[in-house]
C-alpha cells in the first residue's frame, strides 16, 4: 500500500492518517534508549570514579585502595562491554522498557531492510569511532593536541557516525539532535564561546555534550511520541464502536455519519 | 471466495488493526489494544480471523503476550 511522503497532506479520515501516526509514534519510543543511557552513564562514572581513585592511590603508594580501584575499574569496562553485547543485555532493556511503557505494549519500526545481523561496514564504523578517540587520546597525551580540542576532534568523526546510524536505523527526526548539537558544541569551542569547561574539569568537555545531547534528543523525542500517541488514538478510532466479542457475524461497526 | 476476503478485510476494526500494521514492524497485543481502544476479547477474536484470513503473523510468547506482524 502506497503510504505516501510523510510530509503528504491527508484529509481527515484517510487510513494512511492511521499508518503515518503509528509510524511516527513508533519511530519516537525513545524510553528504551533512556535505559540504556542511564546504564551507560552509571558505567563511565563508576569507571572514572575508578580512575581518579586509581590515580590518586598511585600517587600515595596506597596500594590496598590501587588494587580495589583497579578492579572496579576493569570490572566495570568488562560489565560496559558484556552489556552492549550480549542478548541477555537487549532483553535487559526490553523487559524494563515494556515496564515503563506499561499499556502502550510493544511496536517497533526499523524499515524491511533493517533486518539481521549488524552488517560488517558499520561495524568496521564503529570500530572506527574508538580507532579515532585512541587517536586522540594519544595526540593528546603527545601534547600535539590540546585537551580543550579533544572534544571537537572527537565530534569530527562522532558526529557524521551517529548520523550515519540515525539515518541506518531510522530513527525519527529526535535522534538528530544528538549529533547537531554535539558538533554544535564543538564549533562553540572552536570559536572560544565560553562555553566549555575549564581547569580540573576540563575532562567534562568530553562528558557532559556526549550524554546531556543524547539526554535532550531522547527527552525530545519521547515528548513527541506522546503527541504521536494521542494523535494514532485520535485517528485509529474515530467512528469505531467496540461491541462484545465478534463471532461469525461481525458486530464492530462503524458509527453512522 | 472474493467475498469472504472483502468481510474479513472490511470489517471496520479489523480494517484499521491492519493499517496500524502496515505502517510498523511488529506490534503486540496491548499496543493494538490502547491504539484502538477495543476490549480484549473483541481484538482477540478479530486478530484469529485476521490470522486465518492469512493477513496477519501472530508470534504467541509464553508470558502470554503476542506480538503481531502484516504478512508478508
Amino acid at each position: 500500500m502506497r503510504t505516501g511522503n510523510d510530509s503528504t497532506k491527508f484529509q481527515p479520515g484517510d487510513p494512511r492518517l492511521v499508518m503515518r501516526w503509528a509510524r511516527r509514534y513508533a519511530k519516537s519510543r525513545t524510553i528504551s534508549f533512556l535505559v540504556q543511557w542511564v546504564f551507560i552513564v552509571v558505567m563511565v562514572v563508576i569507571i572514572g570514579v575508578a580512575a581518579n581513585l586509581t590515580s590518586m592511590a598511585y600517587r600515595s603508594e596506597n596500594m590496598g585502595l590501587f588494587s580495589v580501584s583497579v578492579a572496579a575499574m576493569v570490572l566495570s569496562i568488562f560489565g560496559l562491554t558484556w552489556f552492549s553485547v550480549s542478548p541477555w543485555g537487549g532483553e535487559v532493556i526490553y523487559r524494563i522498557t515494556q515496564w515503563l511503557y506499561g499499556s502502550e505494549g510493544y511496536v517497533e519500526y526499523t524499515g524491511d531492510q533493517r533486518k539481521g545481523p549488524t552488517p560488517l561496514w558499520l561495524t568496521a564504523l564503529g570500530g572506527g569511532l574508538v580507532i579515532h578517540h585512541l587517536v586522540g587520546a594519544l595526540l593528546v597525551s603527545f601534547r600535539w593536541l590540546s585537551f580543550e580540542h579533544m572534544q571537537p576532534f572527537s565530534a569530527l568523526y562522532m558526529a557524521p557516525f551517529l548520523m550515519v546510524l540515525i539515518v541506518y536505523q531510522r530513527l525519527g527526526f529526535w535522534a538528530w539532535f544528538w549529533p547537531l548539537l554535539y558538533a554544535g558544541y564543538a564549533i562553540l569551542l572552536m570559536l572560544d564561546f565560553p562555553v566549555g569547561f575549564r581547569g580540573k574539569w576540563m575532562i567534562l568537555n568530553m562528558v557532559v555534550p556526549v550524554f546531556a545531547c543524547g539526554l535532550f534528543a531522547i527527552a525530545i523525542g519521547h515528548v513527541y511520541s506522546r503527541w504521536a500517541l494521542w494523535n494514532l488514538k485520535r485517528v485509529a478510532r474515530a467512528g469505531l464502536v467496540d461491541g462484545p466479542p465478534a463471532d461469525e457475524d461481525d458486530q464492530t461497526t462503524a458509527k453512522e455519519a | 471466495m472474493m467475498a469472504d476476503v472483502d468481510r474479513v478485510i472490511h470489517e471496520p476494526a479489523r480494517l484499521r488493526i491492519l493499517t496500524i500494521l502496515t505502517g510498523v514492524d511488529v506490534a503486540d497485543f496491548n499496543f493494538l489494544l490502547m491504539a484502538l481502544g477495543l476490549t480484549k476479547g473483541n481484538l482477540s477474536s478479530h486478530m484469529d480471523k485476521l490470522e486465518k484470513a492469512g493477513y496477519v503473523d501472530i508470534k504467541r510468547a509464553s508470558t502470554g503476550a503476542s506480538r503481531t506482524r502484516n504478512s508478508p
